[in-house]
């Protein structure tokens, strides 16, 4: 299939510390990809980098991303066929804007020769059929007067309504309480299995990866860790800090409600990149050799591990 | 960009400032010694700023006019900024109902031209030095107290309040090691910017006869005098109105640069 | 589901919150009213001197005095001057100035005439500047524009109203020969000749003004174009003229405007330098000779005038906001 997205070791800072630290990943068409990680690991900044929404302080200081033939800046003013639905769906919304002018201003701006009665109607049609009963009350609404539940869907209806190529979500249901939840999660992959969009999705919610994902990247510290299909990952995980990751969702999935220790040791404060494994002060099976530079090594055509192990 | 406006505010400050003190040592010619066949005169050596309508040396006259102003003003914005905090402060620690009606009252009163404040003062109190200074400092005293009424009832939840109240200190104690301390940075800033509003007022008043009296120098009536003939003489006009502007400039930008500073210096302490 | 109902439903609960907000503000108006009009008054009360003196003047025999005391009313005990004042000021009467023998609402109302098209002029223009000048200069933060509009916030919060008066005045009427200073003239005059006597008195005001409004409106717009959904709208592609004007002003507006309407308030009571260097007979001249000549009727009254004023643009700021933004109402309690 014909590569859609492709990240090539993309280098990030801001005053303080690095941010991305080479990172390399790509997308083909149709292609449903999620990146897993623990907060503050980079996913965030990595979908900025895509959309164009990178903070003013943050800088990319080399590598490229290069989307359907064409680099993106990470300050790019109209990002067209990408559909991104942001984190926190609340702030995302004008709180003086209807629903309909939300959703229709961007695509009315992109087919100047539509009516805004034929960009209502699609946008009508695009809210029915993500489960909204009464769309065309919910388009006359203000986004105060909405649910949690209901702004997400219009973040996804917003991201949908241009012809997009791809759709990036930044943790999509991390904010939902639990049965909205679901709701969103079967949503997400009903539009995956319906729709021919590729999909790049950051979460950490491994039940959900599980069931969305064609292929996973691990990122740790600003950088990928590890790949592969959905099965190489859940079924056979190389590095340790994957295995940690399955083991503790594992866990939590038996011990519902219990708060549980999240991996030991502290995360990682990314200076400078160093050149051996960043991942190595929390590792239970670190040794001597993880001081050394750590390469990208294949273990089957579709997966791979930055781990000297 | 953020340290800018505190340099260029210290050094305008202090160039107005030892001028000022300078005065009281030496100044080129006496302020008000008038010489009838030297008037109007445009700068010169002689006279490095010219001469007034009555041929005093304008130079000395905004030597001695910056002391009156810079001294004035500073005193005005202490007296006023003291009361400003006992009735912030009292306001803050009396029962809900009774610190809701002075911050009522309080908001009303900043909500009235200053200007008109000040005349009502005058109004009361006559012309001169000291009732025009005092109405500077009533003036003064609404914004001190309603920032110290907010500062006060935000630390007054905190925990350490909370803790000193708990092992039995008295509210004199809690004001002067707990609360005070805490909201010195902001009362910094607020003094500063408000000698550059004191001296504004001070000079509007003067300007209109209301202050001090002549023949004393002040730059508000300086100008109030150069307006009788500023259609003849336009210099007149000139020198008294950019000290003024120099002076009010320079505090504006040294409150405005210590806020930055005092902010900067908490973001990294966050950080 | 057919919408209008629901609509018109949602347009009655509208009005029901707009109603009980509109009840709300109005009576804390009035709370606020009626303790200033007693700070007023107990100010007056406290005033050294006799009254009577100052208004029968020093030249006045014991008879002249005792006669000002009856008329001033100062013969009577604190409680009935107190009921009085209060009568005055429900039957707005605000009794009779000293210095002019007229009433003192005739004589506000007169100068009203003058002072308040040169309020609302230079309040105004100076908006629209800040508006301007602030959206552009939060927008390309950090750039040559933005230090501009920085640099006018200082110089137009330093500079003495008195002295750009003095100096406009020379450049106006010196060098370019285009204002007429000294003499006012009514509108029903001359107009052209209105706008000559009073353009300069406008330009100070508008300067006076931008300092603080064009400061709130670039710090309220560096704010808004920094919130989540203005990145978004931006990079989702929304065009930008609609981007700066309905998502980032829009969103920034609410705080300059209520400035501005206090600002306006504000200025109806505070031109007084400016009417004195040009000669203009409005209210601030007014309340200058009220102070000049010690006349207590007058003063307090328009004290009371421009506390008034105040409290009422107050009001309906509040009021013109609330109806302008939906999610106010939600504090109201309605919720579809």
């Amino acid at each position: 299939m014909a590569e859609l997205l492709r990240f090539e070791s993309l280098f990030a800072e801001d005053e303080r510390h690095t941010i991305l630290a080479g990172l390399s990943l790509h997308v083909d068409e149709g292609e449903k990809v999620v990146i897993v990680g623990e907060s503050g690991c980079g996913k965030t900044m990595s979908i900025g980098a895509l959309v164009g929404l990178l903070p003013d302080d943050v800088r990319i200081t080399s590598g490229s991303v290069v989307f359907d033939g064409h680099a993106v800046s990470g300050r790019s003013e109209d990002s067209g066929r990408i559909g991104f639905v942001p984190q926190n769906t609340s702030d995302s919304l004008h709180p003086l804007l209807k629903v309909s002018h939300t959703m229709t201003d961007p695509y009315l701006h992109h087919h100047r020769k539509e009516s805004r009665k034929a960009a209502l109607e699609k946008a009508l049609h695009l809210l029915s059929s993500l489960g909204i009963e009464d769309a065309g009350r919910v388009l006359s609404l203000y986004p105060w007067q909405l649910s949690g539940g209901m702004k997400q869907r219009v973040n996804i209806a917003s991201a949908l309504m241009d012809d997009i190529k791809l759709l990036v979500a930044d943790e999509p249901t991390s904010a939902l309480d639990i049965h909205i939840r679901r709701q969103i999660e079967e949503l997400y992959i009903a539009l995956a299995e319906n729709s021919g969009l590729a999909m790049l999705i950051v979460s950490h919610d491994l039940g959900f990866v599980k069931g969305i994902a064609d292929r996973i990247y691990v990122m740790y510290a600003g950088r990928i860790v590890e790949e592969g299909t959905c099965s190489d990952i859940f079924e056979n995980p190389v590095h340790p800090y994957t295995k940690a990751l399955i083991a503790l969702a594992d866990r939590k999935a038996r011990e519902k409600g219990k708060d549980l220790a999240e991996i030991g040791g502290t995360p990682f404060v990314l200076d400078r990149a160093s050149a051996g494994c960043t991942f190595s002060p929390r590792c239970s099976s670190c040794s001597s050799s993880c001081i050394g530079p750590v390469c990208y090594k294949q273990i089957s055509p579709t997966h791979f591990v930055r781990c000297v192990l | 960009m953020k340290g800018k406006s505190l340099k260029i505010g210290i050094v305008l400050v202090s160039v107005v400032v030892f001028m000022a003190i300078l005065s009281l040592f030496f100044t080129p010619y006496d302020p008000e010694a008038m010489d009838i066949q030297s008037r109007f005169q445009l700068p010169s050596l002689k006279h490095l700023l010219g001469t007034d309508h009555f041929g005093r040396d304008i130079l000395s006259r905004l030597m001695s006019g910056s002391l009156v102003a810079l001294s004035s003003a500073f005193i005005s914005v202490t007296a006023g900024a003291l009361l400003g905090i006992i009735i912030g402060l009292a306001s803050a620690l009396s029962p809900a109902w009774l610190g809701r009606i002075i911050e009522r009252i309080v908001d009303a009163i900043l909500a009235f031209p200053t200007i008109l404040l000040a005349l009502v003062f005058v109004t009361i109190a006559g012309k001169g030095l000291m009732p025009s200074a005092t109405a500077v400092a009533v003036a003064m005293v609404p914004s001190f107290a309603r920032l110290v009424r907010t500062m006060a009832m935000e630390t007054k939840g905190k925990l350490y309040i909370k803790a000193a109240r708990s092992y039995g200190a008295g509210y004199g104690r809690i004001i002067i090691f707990h609360l005070i301390p805490s909201m010195l940075s902001r009362l910094v800033t607020q003094f500063t910017s408000s000698i550059g509003s004191a001296i504004l007022l001070e000079s509007s008043l003067s300007f209109l006869g209301l202050g001090i009296q002549p023949p004393s120098a002040s730059l508000g009536m300086m100008l109030s005098e150069a307006r009788s003939y500023v259609l003849t003489y336009p210099y007149q006009a000139v020198p008294a109105g950019v000290v003024l502007l120099i002076i009010v400039l320079g505090f504006n930008l040294l409150g405005d640069g210590i806020s930055d500073a005092l902010s900067g210096r908490r973001a990294v302490r966050h950080g | 589901m057919p919408l209008t109902p629901v609509l018109t439903k949602a347009k009655n609960k509208d009005m029901q919150a707009m109603g009980k907000y509109a009840a709300k503000r109005l009576l804390s108006a009035l709370a606020v009213m009626a303790i200033v009009s007693l700070v007023a008054f107990a100010v007056f009360e406290i005033i050294p001197g006799n009254a009577a003196l100052i208004a029968a003047g020093t030249e006045g025999g014991i008879s002249s005095i005792a006669a000002m005391e009856s008329e001033l009313g100062l013969d009577r005990s604190f409680f009935e001057r107190l009921a009085s004042y209060y009568k005055g000021l429900l039957t707005l009467d605000f009794g009779t100035s000293s210095y002019y023998g007229e009433r003192v609402t005739t004589l506000i109302a007169q100068r009203l005439s003058v002072t308040f098209p040169l309020a609302f002029l230079s309040v105004l223009i100076a908006f629209s500047l800040s508006l301007i000048i602030g959206s552009a200069a939060a927008i390309k933060k950090g750039s040559i524009l933005d230090a501009v509009s920085r640099s006018i916030v200082q110089l137009a919060s330093s500079v003495p109203s008195f002295w750009l008066s003095l100096l406009l005045l020379v450049l106006f009427s010196s060098f370019l020969h285009i204002a007429e200073v000294g003499n006012y003239v009514r509108p029903s005059v001359s107009f052209s000749g209105y706008l000559k006597s009073i353009i300069i008195p406008v330009i100070v005001l508008a300067i006076s003004e931008l300092g603080p409004l064009l400061r709130l409106v670039r710090a309220s717009m560096i704010r808004a174009v920094d919130e989540d959904w203005y990145r978004i709208g931006k990079v989702r592609g929304v065009s930008k003229p609609r981007l700066i004007i309905s998502y980032a002003i829009r969103y920034a507006l609410p705080g300059p405007f209520t400035l501005a309407g206090t600002e306006l308030a504000k200025l109806l009571g505070g031109t007084a330098i400016v009417e004195s260097v040009f000669a203009l007979p409005g209210l601030g001249r007014l309340f200058l000779t009220a102070v000049e000549m010690r006349d207590i009727p007058l003063v307090e009254g328009i004290v009371i005038f421009v506390a008034f004023l105040v409290v009422v643009m107050n009001l309906l700021t509040d009021l013109l906001l609330f109806f302008l933004n939906p999610s106010l109402r939600r504090e109201e309690g309605v919720r579809a």
